[in-house]
């Protein structure tokens, strides 16, 4: 191009242009990648390939620790990754609901689960119970015999056990995306149980049950609980809030359960799991 | 003309019939089965698979509790005092899917047959008591009583304790049923009709196929109430079965 | 106008036929976030509004606005109609079937997504398709300058370009670097999963690709706006230009500075190293320069005309310049914005600063009194200019103008300044509905109230444009003087070839953009960072639909 190879003295612009461009590359690559990176107040200073590293974005291999680290519990050993999806997806329900015959005892039987303690399943959605019966199986959960029977499960059963319930109708919603009912009323509700519901509490960080758990939100791996058990989902509130369940990711449950009273979970609870759900209207 | 030096056909016949008489009679080493000379069943051993799990399976007390006595959903099948060899045949066939049930199956696929009859002699020894459970209708009990001692003639089928014992205590190899979960019972004549259990075919296959929905609810309530009488717990020498 | 005449009108009215309801919006918008009670009150329809506000007024009426301006410069300052009239049309028809695709998909409900588009939100394909060719549409408006310019140069060699025609090929050529990033993010990322092709979406990659459009495109805006500054107003204002080289170099430095420094967007973004957010920071800083340089210049200009028009000792000058007339007014409003709106933007591009305001409601407050504010005034402005050269009919009224131009000004300020303000106190952005009664958002109330006030003051503001618009369109024919535009001090003989054409800035661009985005673009093709997607069109899994 006969402008950039025209380092004539009539058009200095070349000289100006390239000139700039590579000082000014230099001068920060120079102060971002080595000056800056390397001496940090808050941390011990880095060889120069460690600097780079740090600058570039890559974990350095040496760096110790100012302090012990606190130590580590992982939640689940789930991650909602494209291979855990595509594991879901490939779930059968055929072959789900010959595994299933297994389940209904509990999950479906009312002599078995007379306080209602044991959750519903019917429509209950495939990623949720995939995840829990990963939990159950490396035993992020725990509950009585499920970890056993999780671990007799392989991954295709999950998948399958989970499609096969997700494809039936029972007493729980969907989870769909749509108009929250109650819409801008919900700060003035009166009802707690609503309030929380649809409007959740911001002074204690806790966000509205409704924007992952249902109707008119949804979220991954958050389980729907328009027509679940009461009694269930307040034992499972109460298990978060004491960190007696804790295979939630990042902590999101337990956050909100820690900072619930027992009188509002009951609330919630009772709100989510009327049979015929009725969302109560406005108070105005 | 016979010989002097030629032997008789009578010294033959005699002298084959002894030396026959004597090989038969010695001790050859005929090649047994795993059943007659196995080792003893170890109950102590079997009693920490039942709490630990072997082969990186599943605990058996997870699901069947360390007394057998499971939790009382009726999901598990009580296990204490149960024959030991019927177990063990339970598991045989679980693993060789002559019983298919998605979560017993590869437990039992993954044990060896040392474990299997250590487990199963472990709850065959056990004999917890029964906790009382809910009754149901007092008709419906009756009713099941009748079928069970009776049976149902106008459909064909004897009377549950023709094989199951008087008092539904069992009779090897069928297993007890006085005390079993009502739930149980009714699901495993379930996978008795639907063939998902077929190691009993030419039994317990068609009369579960007769039975209709009341009748299965009236015979699990009858036993589910039923009590074992004390101190009827099975020996734990194992006849090879059928099969 | 030669054949640019119909081009720049139709352009202009889509620009400002859709600029009225996006304002509506916007009114409604702060209404609902306000303690006092609004119609419609519902959080949903509030990130519907938000998106379909967000995209009309980011995407369409900018976009349309812009082309129409560039057809109309292309042909007035060249002297020459436009060579491709047809290929413009089919751009323009392109880029309103876009519109309209779009604005049907939000207006569905199912595009809430905002007009950032937010990955891994997913809404309907209809949104991004329409958005796709909105922007794929305006690559021909892109072509045609540079084509134009192009053959301009080989009829006139060794002449100057016209400043006007040279800043708007700059535009044409910044925003083709600018949309590449959004174009790229849409084959490559969104559109394919929107159309079910893939199972989940890179997310980072996705953000990153942005990141290239979302600073760029601000300065795209901008530049009709300078391109007014450098050639129009010291015209009306009765002087010159004061310098021609310093313009160019301004649109060359714009060029250069406004595409590499995207990650600025991103300070907060886990995923970028903070070497090359450090890197993008320092370059961020030049960019502040041109604008200062324009500033320069067009204060020197308008001393100028002012000191021709009679205007003595120190500051006697401002007062003589012709307050009358809507562009000069509309440039002492813009200048005050510019100041305030770009003292914020030096705290958004500092590190530090950052973390104070980042996702507050300071970060609209600012972009409304920058691109609402300073900018969008320079349209109106441009429009009063551009509307009796187009339809012969001058402006009726043009106290009219100005009394429009001063409630915009007033309305933003009165809207913005308080908007800033919840925003240091701590006030989340984009969200609709706030417990007023909670007694940590109690001293925003007052806040709140007065944006509200001043955005019925812009409502009102827009209102007034349009009518005036209307008004200029069918009153009686008078034929105006035809646009001309502003002499420098020293009119351009000769230019050096650098500054005639963009050949050499354009590779230094790219190697720039090499620097500054290679591996943080390039990242992702090791880094594994696809999420599933959170669909705003989710089915039922119970019905077996998925």
């Amino acid at each position: 191009m006969p402008n950039k190879i025209a380092f004539s003295p009539d058009n200095p612009w070349p000289r100006i242009g390239w000139g700039s461009f590579a000082s000014l590359v230099l001068m920060s690559t120079l102060f971002g990648f080595v000056i800056l990176s390397r001496y940090q107040e808050n941390s011990e200073t880095l060889s120069l390939f460690d600097a780079i590293c740090r600058a570039v974005g890559i974990p350095i291999r040496n760096l110790q620790a100012e302090s012990a680290a606190p130590t580590l519990r992982v939640p689940t050993d789930l991650a909602w990754t494209r291979v855990t999806l595509d594991q879901i997806r490939a779930g059968n329900v055929q072959r789900g609901e010959f595994i299933a015959l297994n389940c209904a005892a509990c999950h479906e039987g009312s002599t078995a689960n007379p306080s209602h303690l044991i959750p519903t399943l019917n429509g209950m959605e495939a990623e949720v119970i995939f995840k829990q019966l990963a939990d159950y199986r490396s035993r992020k959960r725990l509950w009585g015999v499920m970890e056993a029977i999780a671990q007799a499960l392989t991954i295709q059963d999950s998948a399958d056990v989970a499609a096969y319930f997700s494809s039936r109708t029972g007493q729980l919603q969907a989870n769909l995306p749509g108009r929250v009912p109650e819409g801008g009323r919900a700060f003035r509700q009166s009802d707690p149980a609503a309030r929380l519901a649809f409007a959740g509490d911001q002074q204690r960080g806790i966000p509205p049950c409704s924007a992952c758990h249902g109707p008119g939100g949804f979220r991954l791996g958050a389980p729907p609980l328009t027509g679940q058990y009461a009694a269930y989902i307040e034992r499972q509130l109460a298990s978060f809030g004491q960190g007696i369940r804790n295979n939630d990711i990042y902590e999101q449950m337990r956050a909100i359960a820690r900072q619930l009273t027992p009188e509002e979970m009951k609330a919630v609870a009772e709100f989510y799991g009327s049979p015929a759900p009725e969302l109560r209207t406005a108070n105005n | 003309m016979q010989n002097s030096n030629r032997l008789t056909l009578y010294q033959c016949s005699v002298a084959f019939a002894v030396v026959g008489l004597t090989v038969l009679c010695s001790p050859w080493p005929v090649p047994i089965s795993a059943q007659d000379n196995k080792r003893p069943a170890d109950a102590n051993r079997g009693a920490v698979i039942a709490a630990q799990g072997a082969a990186g399976g599943p605990a058996c007390a997870a699901c069947h509790a360390f007394d057998g006595t499971s939790d009382t959903s009726g999901a598990f099948p009580r296990i204490d005092g149960q024959s030991a060899s019927y177990l063990e045949q339970q598991m045989r066939d679980f693993a060789s899917s002559d019983r298919m049930n998605a979560i017993m199956s590869p437990i039992a696929k993954a044990l060896s047959a040392d474990d299997i009859a250590d487990v199963a002699e472990y709850y065959a020894n056990r004999n917890t008591q029964f906790l009382p459970l809910a009754s149901a209708d007092a008709a419906i009990v009756k009713k099941g009583q009748q079928l069970a001692q009776e049976g149902d003639a106008a459909k064909g089928i004897l009377g549950c304790s023709n094989c199951h014992g008087p008092n539904g205590e069992g009779m090897p190899p069928m297993p007890y049923l006085a005390g079993q979960y009502a739930q149980y019972i009714t699901f495993t004549l379930r996978m008795w009709k639907s063939g998902f259990r077929k190691n009993s075919p030419d039994l317990m296959g068609p009369i579960a196929k007769q039975l209709d929905d009341h009748e299965s609810a009236a015979v699990a309530a009858y036993y589910q109430q039923v009590r074992r009488p004390a101190g009827t717990a099975e020996p734990s020498s194992g006849q090879n079965t059928r099969k | 106008m030669y054949n640019s005449k119909w081009l720049a009108l139709c352009h202009y009215w889509v620009a400002f036929v859709v600029f009225l309801p996006a304002a509506i919006l916007g009114a409604w918008q702060m209404l609902m976030r306000s303690p006092l009670p609004a119609p419609l009150d519902d959080p949903n329809l509030y990130y519907t509004s938000v998106t379909l506000h967000g995209t009309a007024m980011a995407y369409v009426v900018t976009t349309f606005f812009a082309m129409g301006f560039g057809y109309a410069v292309t042909a007035t300052s060249l002297g020459r109609p436009i060579k491709g009239a047809t290929a413009a049309w089919i751009g323009f028809f392109i880029c309103l079937i876009g519109t309209l695709m779009a604005v049907a998909a939000i207006l569905s409900g199912k595009a809430s997504v905002l007009y950032t588009f937010y990955p891994p939100l997913l809404g309907s394909a209809w949104y991004y398709s329409g958005a796709f060719l909105l922007v794929g549409g305006s690559m021909i408006w892109v072509v045609l300058m540079v084509v134009n310019m192009a053959a301009w140069k080989r009829d006139n060699p060794d002449r100057p370009v016209p400043l006007a025609m040279f800043a708007t090929t700059a535009t044409a050529l910044l925003w083709t670097w600018a949309a590449s990033g959004v174009e790229l993010e849409l084959i490559g990322i969104v559109l394919p999963r929107a159309f079910g092709l893939t199972v989940d979406m890179d997310a980072g990659l996705a953000r990153m690709l942005f990141s290239v459009t979302l600073h760029a495109i601000v300065y795209f805006w901008l530049m009709p706006a300078y391109i007014a500054f450098y050639t129009l107003v010291p015209q009306v204002a009765g002087g010159r230009l004061y310098s021609d080289t310093m313009g160019r170099v301004t649109f060359i430095m714009f060029l250069l500075f406004s595409v590499p420094v995207g990650i600025h967007h991103l300070l907060a973004d886990p995923e970028i190293g903070i070497g090359f957010k450090y890197l993008q920071s320092f370059l961020t800083f030049l960019v502040a320069l041109p604008t200062l340089l324009t500033v320069f210049s067009i204060c020197a200009s308008l001393e100028i005309a002012g000191r021709h028009r009679g205007g003595q000792g120190l500051l006697g000058w401002i007062a003589a310049l012709p307050w009358r007339e809507p562009m000069i007014l509309a440039v002492g409003l813009s200048l005050i914005m510019l100041g305030l709106g770009g003292g914020g933007g030096l705290i958004n591009m500092s590190y530090g600063m950052n973390s104070l305001i980042h996702n507050t409601a300071w970060i609209p407050a600012h972009f409304h009194l920058m691109f609402g504010g300073a900018v969008v005034i320079m349209y109106f402005a441009i429009a009063y200019e551009m509307w009796p050269r187009i339809t012969g009919k001058p402006l009726r009224s043009k106290r009219l103008a100005r009394w429009q131009l001063w409630l915009w000004f007033w309305g933003m300020l009165i809207t913005t300044i308080p908007w800033h303000i919840t925003g240091l106190m701590g006030q989340p952005r984009r969200v609709a509905i706030f417990d007023f009664n909670d007694p940590l958002l109690a001293p925003m109330v007052s806040l709140a109230i007065l944006s509200v006030i001043g955005g019925f003051i812009l409502l009102l503001s827009a209102i007034l444009l349009v009518t005036i618009l209307v008004r200029s369109q069918i009153g009686k024919i008078e034929l105006p003087e035809p646009l001309s535009y502003a002499l420098a001090v020293n009119p351009p003989v000769r230019v050096p070839k650098s500054l005639n054409g963009f050949a050499l800035w354009n590779a230094i661009l790219l190697m720039f953009m090499i620097v500054e985005y290679g591996y943080p673009i390039g990242q992702f093709f090791i880094l594994k960072s696809s999420v599933p997607v959170f669909e705003m069109t989710r089915q039922s899994t119970a019905a077996g639909a998925r």
